[in-house]
Formats: C-alpha cells, structure tokens, sequence
C-alpha cells in the first residue's frame, strides 16, 4: 500500500529521486523552495514512516571574508596591481604607494602567476593587455555569487585553499549538516508522489450526516414491495374504528375480553353512526346471536375504538367489493391499551394480507407465506397450528434468523372463519395472514428493544439505523 | 393466553409416550413451550382449549396424536344417583346453576394444584371473570343431601375459605380478597345467592367464594363441581371442562339431579355433526379419502365414521370451542399433522399494487429527504401535556382514549408539529443544522373521528428562518402540481407576525412560521427553528390519489375499486 504522504513530504521525496543521491536538508531546501524548517521537519516525517534515512554530518562551508567582499567588490590586489600597468610600465616607488600594504601580496601574486616583472626601478605588465583570471580570482566570484557553500561545493580547492591562506579572504565555518537518503519504500513512494495534483487519499474527511428515511419505514417500504410483488394490491382504512368493524364483523363476542378497556383504547365519547349498510348490520347480528347469545346490542358495535388489527381494513375492503377472486393487503398502525415495554409497544405497524377464492387452500397459504419470507431474506420457515379468534384453521409461523441464531415468532395466518364471511355476502374462501413489522424492522436493525424505533436519536437515525 | 405448568415424568405416566417423542408432539397440539427444563414444560394454551389446563388433558390430546387411543374419550357418567339440588328460588341476577359429583378418584397434591389452577383460568377465560360462570370444587363427603340454590339474606353466615371463623355474607364482601375482587358482579340489594347443603350450611356463596368446611384436600375421594352463572349453556360448558379433566384423572362422575328456576340436570351428551370430505381436501389442499379423514378427526379425540364423502362425528361436550364444520376441518388437519403438508405457492393472477396514498407518501418523503430533512416516526398516542402551547386545538377537541395504561398515551394528536419539536429537544446535544419530517395521522373529533395525512417538517440551525420552511413548503407543493402562497395567521407555535397559513389551489392547506422563543426556551433548544405543516389529502396532484369522494352504502355493493381513500394511508 502506498504511504500517505504530505505535500511537505512529497516534494522533499521527489527533489531526492530526481537527484538520484542523498541531500543534506540545505540543498533539499534550496531546490524545492521550501524552508529549511519545512525542510527539517518533513524529513523527520519521512524518517519516521521509515521512507528515508538521515545521517548527521559535521560539515564545513565557507563564505567571503572582509577582505574577500572588497576584493570581490574592487577585484584583488595583484588585479588591481596589473591593471594600472596596462598603459605602460609605472616606477616601482609609486606603485607601492597606491597599492599601500596590498603592495607585497600583490607583488607576490602577480609574479606568482606570471603576470608582471619588475627590475630595479619599474614594474611592468608581462604580457600585452590584461591577464586572464586567476583561479583565485575564479573562486572569489564564485563565493560571491552564493554566499555561504559547502566547502566541498567549491570547484578549484587548490585555488580555494591559496585564497584562504590570504586573511581576511575566506571565512570558514562547521556546521551540523544532515544528509537525507530515500529507503526503497522512499523511492517507491516517490514515484506515486510523482503524479500531478495528487493528494492523500488516505487522510480522513471531516464528518458528514446525509438526510435519510427512517429505517422502520424502509422496512415497512420493503415489506409493501414484496406483497406487491406478490400480486397483492394495497387497501387502506381509519385508525378509528367502529366496533362493528373491529370487533363484531370478526366474530369476536361482545363480552370477549379482548374487547374490554384494559386491552382496548376506546374513544371517550365517540361513537359511529354510519359505518355499514343494514342488511350487514343484521346478518352480524344474528350470527352473534346464534353462537354467543341473545345480547348482541348495536349500541356497542358503534362505539369508537382505535383499531386493534389492520384486519378491519381488508374485511371491509372485501365486504364492499364482493370479489370472487382477490389479493389485497392493508398496512398501517394499530393500537393495543398494554403498558410500553422492550416487546410491546401502544401503538405499531401491522401488515395483514388476504386472498380470495374459491379454490384457494392452506398449503396454498403457507406456500405465499414462505414465498414472502425468502423475499425478504429468511429462507427458513416452519409452522405450527395455533388459535385466533376469526380464523379457522390457524396456523403460527416462525423463522430462524441467521442473526439471533435462533427459530423466532412471525406471522399468524389461517381461513376466516364462515361466521366471518358468510354474513358479510363474501363467498369462497379467505386466507388471511399478517402480524407486526416492527419485529421485521428489529430483525432489520438488530435492535433488541421495540423503543428504539421511536427513539428518534439523531445520531442512530442519521446513521440509517445501523 | 394462560400457561399450564406440566411434569414431563407426569406427561410420560399419564400418556404412555416417552419423554422426547412427547415434547416434540406438544407443539402438534396447539400447545406452545414457553421454556422446559429436564423435569418439567412450560406450555402456554390457547382459550378455546380449556380442557389443556391440566396434565391429565395434555395427556389425553397427546395419546390420540401418537394413535395409542383415538376417537372421544370415555366420559364415565352414572345416571341417577343420590345427589339433588334445588333452584327454584335461584337468584335472579345470576338464576343458571349445574352440578355434577365425581367419586372414586385420588387426586394427591399435584392434582389439586392443577385443578385449582386450571378453575382459575376457566374464571378469566370463558367465564369472563366470573361474570358468566363460577366454578366451586367441595368435598361431597363434608355435605348433606339436597343441595339447594337461592337468594338468601346478606345476614346469613359461612365460614370462607381460608378461614375456620364464621361471618356474615356481608362481612365475606367486605373483608375477604375475593369479596373485594368480585362483590361488584352482585346486585344491589338485600339478598345474594348462596348454595346452601340439607343442613342449613351454605357451602357456598357465588361468584365470590366457598365455604371451607367443604374445602377440597390432597385426600379428598369425592368431590362436587358446580357452577353458576347467567346462562344455563355457559354454566354447562364450564362444567364440561371439569367433568372431562375429573374423569381423566380416573374419577367416576355421577349425576346431579338439578331442577328449578330454568334449571336442569346436565347430560353432557356429544353432538352429531357432519364434514363433507371434500371441504377437508378442498381447505387444507390434499388428498384424502373420507376414511383417512374420519380417523384423523378420531387422533384429535373425536369420534368420527365416514359414510360415502361424509364423515359424522359425535363431538365430547367439553369440546364446546367445535361450532362448526370449519373446526372438524381443522382437527381433520391436527389430526393428520401440519408436518405433512407442504406449502405450495399458487399461480400469481394478477399485478399487486401499492395504494396512491402509499406511492403519494413515498414521493413526498423522497422529496423531504432531498431537502436536507430527516425522517422521524411518532406515535399518534400521545399525553396531552406535551401538545399544551403547541397546538392550535383545544384539549376538549382532541379525541381522547378511555382507561389509558400510561398518562404519554391519552390524546390524538391534531398537529405533528408538537412531536418533531418534541425530537429536537430530545437531541440537543447532536451536531446543527438538524432537519426533520414525518409524515403521519393528524386527529380531530367527529362521527366519524376526522382523519387527515400530513406532512410536517422542522429546520433547527442558527440560520433557520421562515423563508427555509416556506421554499421547502413551495418544493413539496410544486411535486405535487400547486403554487405556494402564504397569508399572515396567528398559530401558537409561531411567533406573532412569523406566522402563516399556506393557501395552494385556493385553500388553507397548512401552516407555516418561525417556532415561538418561549417555547424552544422550555424545550430547551437553544437554536433557532422554522417549521411547517401540510394537509396531504386536499394536494394529491396527477398521477396521485383523487380527492375523497363520500361513502356510499349499497344494499349489494358492486365489485369495483373502494371508494374511500384520503385521509386513511399509513406507513
């Protein structure tokens, strides 16, 4: 994988592999601009991230002395020496006086190099016209065009070091130099580092939250989608129900505890006074009548209740269509007066679906009950006969979930029962099955408390529930 | 659904069936294991099944399924004996009474337990807590001979269970758990009823409690079952259960002569009913001849013959939950095993689809999400408290529920703005802008309750402002084909002249405005918050739902799309 490198980094990485040696941390700095600080402290980086090697050495630099920057300001003294001779030979007496101290090196330089003679009374140019540059001379201009440099950077060291032995010429210094060299991984890194405008795609991005759907509603969303797909076409209902729908249409008896306050939120005061045609009505009735005793009493059936199962949805879908062949569905919230607690809530979401035909039949039933576990990505289903009050047969199912490891409780399903249908003018038969999708939404979201999911944390629902 | 507390070494004995062949088998019977360990199983039962209560029933169920004794159980009844009881001065207000004797039995002290518990669980199911029927189980030994039911002086005394010290029927109302508990199922008035023994003892005084000088014991040989109630059909059923456990448990029952007051002695006799074979196959989707049938009708403990495609069936009293042929269709099934049937997917006929106010829904929250807002769920249940300053609505507009379990779960809501502001309280301590909506039942009273769909959203950052919600509010109009236009309106959420209403189509279709100061202050959100509320149902543009048009009732309905829609879509 490749290092993730800073731009400091990067840079200092690259001047090393176009250099193709080491560097001290002065030349780094002098080619690529940056710092020297820049430089140190990303070679310390490197260095760290095991990308380059860095050696300590003492190491010397030399720059003009006093005399070295008004010798390279007014040129040497066995220069300024040989251009006075340039019009002719001039008497040794006034040369000195001119020259004053710099007389001697002058005239030891200047004969050194070959470029005067001198007899008892002149001196005089050796050659005609002025003397090419000295080696001296060269190093000199060479100092001052840098400034301070490497003692090992200067070219001539011979002429560098007759130069230092003039005073004042050459100021020599020690200095801790550090000498950078890239490791393999360096140079491999370098030549990532290489490419135009790249950036550290390893460095994190500071946080952002998406806006997004709720995960119960994605479930209830998928759970919709695999009924649809199933050919089922979604019905809808109130939340406030009359009891007729909720409770006397499915058969449940008017003295059934299911229907008392303590399970039931029935509305203070509200009742309805249309919610079915009167032949309905009565055909309820006497099928009450006929099973439970002579009590019925419509009074009750038009209280108002929140609805304790989407069933009443489907039911009355179906008792007002009539249809010899159908696939509906209804989904949506239903309500159970219980004490909230980590499995129960007061109000969640229920789906309940139906089929109608003449010619449907349980294994049917199981075979669209397994189909919409394997769309929803439970592949293990198993059933059990259980009870429900307005279907017969009845049947339990559970499925493993992968995740817990275990069998859990799903959907019930069974046939409405004939005291059902028969007064509602519903012929053939009914298979019906649904339950909460909270518990889906659980499964979903590996929650183990159903108040989670109206919590409402920010940072759990802006996370998409994971 | 009540819960039975079995012995598996018991289960094993009564049954003949060995201990894993046995547990596997429950769940066969409609009998769930809530949890087992190496000596004994949880089990819960469903209430139509009264007769699981006990061991002695699990064990029965248990015996047809393996085939080791199929058809209806032997109810060993001896007709006229010695035992009467008299009701012809029963009480009104509770006139139905029906005994039965059983003798020749030992129940020991696991069968006592059971049979207790399994009296108390008839009490809350089909005895509605009393109300329809109330079982006492005495010592025969420890009464005389006739027995006699009727409404006595509330001056009278016994000695209740639990208690050697005689007191009034009064004081057993007053002082005694049970007095308290089911006093109130007596009318008012000087005289209750009581069933007093040849002796002048009343051995009992129904619904409440026993006397305990007929008290049953772990010894007891001979015990008398009565019950009352309303109704001569429910105090028989209840009577049924017991008669049917008590034999099973190797009791010889004898008959009670009742007469009086309506009053009859029980027979207990079975019914004849018939299932066309064809109903069975056609049902279930398998193939069986009536002969099979028949004999998995007799696994499920009733008696059953096939004669050409019918089977009659001659079905134990007890098994009172059989009302008709649907439920011999479904011990038909018990009996031959739901493990032997195979789901099988039928063929899809036609394309499902979701309702508008779904797909309406989705392309509205599509759109929140897409500005930046957050979907939030709450409940539509919620306390009235946490609306007060919030809501337009007052209180006695709101439908309320009676009897609520919790003081957070009382009131519809009228707006969804209370709840969203309600979220951004609760997570003050998350990072800004905080963005949210839900889409959800807004309530108002009426016949019937008036339910809209709405859309609510809520922007809380330090630069929220009217004109945030007003441009999301026009966003959401313009998808749903309306122009947006706001008029100045007081709400009180909003601040004085930060708030309006939003008119589309020419119609107040909602609110909008800037959250009052004071209100975030006591929410404790310390950023500034604009929100906005929209009445889907009225907006439904092309291609959503059409507008709501009124139910009508038919005497035939004709088969067609339900008429119904707005206001109504969940989820």
């Amino acid at each position: 994988m490749r290092p993730a490198l800073h731009d400091i980094e990067r840079r200092i990485l690259a001047e090393l592999a176009s250099a193709g040696a080491a560097l001290d941390e002065e030349a780094i700095s002098r080619s690529t601009g940056l710092g020297i600080d820049q430089v140190r402290r990303g070679t310390e980086w490197l260095r760290h991230k095991g990308l380059a090697t860095v050696e300590e050495s003492l190491a010397r630099t030399v720059e003009l002395g006093e005399a070295g920057a008004a010798a390279a300001r007014d040129g040497l003294p066995e220069r300024r020496l040989a251009e006075m001779l340039i019009d002719g030979p001039v008497p040794l007496r006034d040369a000195a006086s001119r020259l004053g101290d710099e007389f001697g090196p002058a005239m030891g330089a200047a004969r050194a190099h070959g470029w005067v003679s001198a007899d008892a009374k002149d001196v005089s140019l050796a050659g005609r016209g002025p003397p090419p540059p000295s080696p001296e001379e060269a190093v000199l201009r060479e100092l001052a065009g840098r400034g301070t440099v490497a003692e090992s950077d200067v070219a001539d060291q011979a002429a560098l070091e007759a130069l230092s032995r003039r005073p004042g010429m050459v100021t020599v210094s020690e200095v801790a130099a550090r000498s950078v060299t890239p490791t393999r991984e360096g140079a491999d890194a370098a030549g990532g580092a290489q490419e135009a405008g790249a950036i550290d795609v390893e460095a994190d991005a500071p946080v952002v939250y998406p806006a997004r759907a709720h995960p119960l509603r994605e479930a209830i969303a998928e759970v919709r989608e695999a009924f649809v797909t199933l050919g089922f076409s979604e019905v809808t209902g109130d939340l406030c129900q009359p009891c007729f729908w909720n409770f006397d249409a499915l058969f449940t008896p008017q003295d059934h505890p299911a229907r008392e306050m303590q399970d039931t939120f029935y509305l203070e005061g509200m009742s309805h006074t249309r919610f079915a045609g009167a032949p309905a009505i009565s055909a309820v009735s006497a099928e009450h009548k006929a099973h439970w005793g002579p009590t019925w009493s419509p009074a009750e059936s038009r209280r108002s209740v929140l609805r304790t199962h989407t069933t009443c949805a489907t039911l009355r879908h179906l008792a007002e269509t009539r249809p010899e062949r159908a696939r509906a569905f209804a989904l949506g919230s239903v309500f159970r007066n219980e004490k909230v607690s980590y499995k129960h809530l007061v109000e969640f979401n229920q789906v309940e679906g139906v089929v109608v035909g003449a010619d449907v039949t349980l294994r049917g039933l199981m075979g669209i009950q397994a189909e919409f576990y394997r769309r929803m990505g439970m592949e293990r289903v198993k059933f059990w006969p259980t009870y429900f009050p307005y279907t017969e047969p009845s049947l339990q199912s559970m499925v493993y979930s992968e995740s817990l490891g275990r069998w859990i409780e799903l959907f019930g399903m069974g046939i409405l029962r004939p005291e059902v249908t028969r007064p509602l003018g519903i012929r053939g038969r009914v298979l019906a099955w649904g339950g909460g999708i909270e518990r889906v939404a659980m499964l979903r979201s590996g929650l183990s408390d159903v108040r989670e999911l109206y919590a409402n944390r920010l940072a759990w629902l802006r996370g998409g529930g994971a | 659904m009540p819960v039975v507390e079995a012995e598996i070494s018991s289960l094993v004995r009564l049954s003949g069936i060995k201990r894993d062949a046995l547990l596997e088998s429950l769940p066969h019977l409609g009998l769930d294991i809530e949890s087992s360990d190496s000596r004994g199983v949880r089990v819960e039962y469903s209430p139509n099944r009264p007769d699981y209560a006990t061991e002695y029933g699990i064990a029965q169920g248990l015996r047809g399924l393996a085939g080791v004794e199929a058809g209806s159980p032997r109810l060993p009844l001896q007709r006229r004996g010695a035992y009467s009881l008299r009701a012809a001065r029963a009480p009104r207000d509770r006139p139905a009474i029906t005994a039965i004797a059983a003798r020749g039995g030992l129940l020991g002290e696991r069968g006592v337990q059971q049979l207790l518990s399994m009296q108390e669980d008839l009490h809350a199911g089909i005895g509605r807590r009393r109300r329809a029927s109330s079982i006492g189980l005495h010592n025969i030994d420890a009464m005389r001979f006739p027995l006699e039911y009727a409404a006595v002086s509330r001056g009278e005394t016994m000695a209740p269970l639990g208690s050697k010290r005689v007191i009034t029927l009064s004081e057993v109302l007053e002082t005694t758990e049970q007095g308290a508990e089911y006093g109130g199922l007596l009318a008012d008035g000087e005289r209750v009823p009581a069933l007093t023994d040849a002796q002048g003892t009343v051995v009992s005084f129904p619904p409440i409690i026993n006397s305990s000088r007929t008290a049953i014991t772990p010894a007891t040989r001979g015990i008398l079952v009565e019950v009352t109630g309303m109704e001569r059909r429910h105090v028989e059923d209840a009577l049924s259960v017991v008669a049917a456990t008590l034999a099973a448990a190797g009791f010889g029952l004898h008959e009670v002569g009742v007469s009086g007051g309506g009053n009859a002695t029980p027979r207990l006799e079975p019914r004849r009913m018939q299932v066309h074979a064809d109903l069975v196959c056609g049902t279930l989707g398998v193939e069986l001849s009536p002969k099979e049938i028949a004999e998995c009708i007799r696994r499920s403990r009733i008696d059953a013959t096939a004669s050409g495609k019918k089977i009659s069936c001659s079905v134990p009293r007890h098994r009172f939950d059989i009302i008709g042929e649907m439920d011999l269709v479904e011990e038909a099934l018990l009996g031959h095993g739901l493990g032997r049937l195979s789901p099988e997917l039928p063929a899809q006929e036609a394309a499902g689809s979701a309702s508008p106010e779904s797909s309406g829904i989705a392309r509205v929250s599509a759109c929140m999400v897409g500005l930046g807002h957050t979907e939030v769920v709450n409940a539509s249940l919620v306390g009235e408290p946490a609306l007060r300053g919030l809501a337009d609505a007052e209180v006695a507009s709101m439908p309320a529920v009676a009897s609520p379990k919790s003081r957070a779960h009382t009131t519809l809501r009228p707006s969804l703005v209370p709840g969203l502001l309600d979220v951004l309280s609760r997570n003050v301590h998350e990072s800004y802008p905080q963005r949210l909506f839900e889409v959800g039942t807004a309530f108002a009273r009426g016949d019937p309750v008036a339910e809209r769909t709405v859309l609510a959203a809520a922007s809380a950052h330090s630069a929220a402002s009217f004109t945030e919600a007003k441009s999301a509010a026009a966003a959401v109009l313009r998808l749903l084909g309306h122009d947006i236009a706001t008029r100045a309106a007081p709400h009180v959420a909003y601040a004085a002249g930060h708030s309006a209403d939003i008119v589309a189509g020419g119609r107040v279709v909602g609110t909008v405005g800037d959250v009052r100061a004071d209100a975030l202050a006591r929410l404790r959100i310390r950023e500034p918050v604009a929100a906005f509320e929209l009445d889907l149902g009225p907006l439904w543009a092309r291609p959503g739902p059409q507008p709501r048009k009124k139910r009508v009732y038919r005497r035939r309905a004709r088969p067609g799309p339900r008429k119904r829609v707005a206001g109504a879509a969940k989820g």
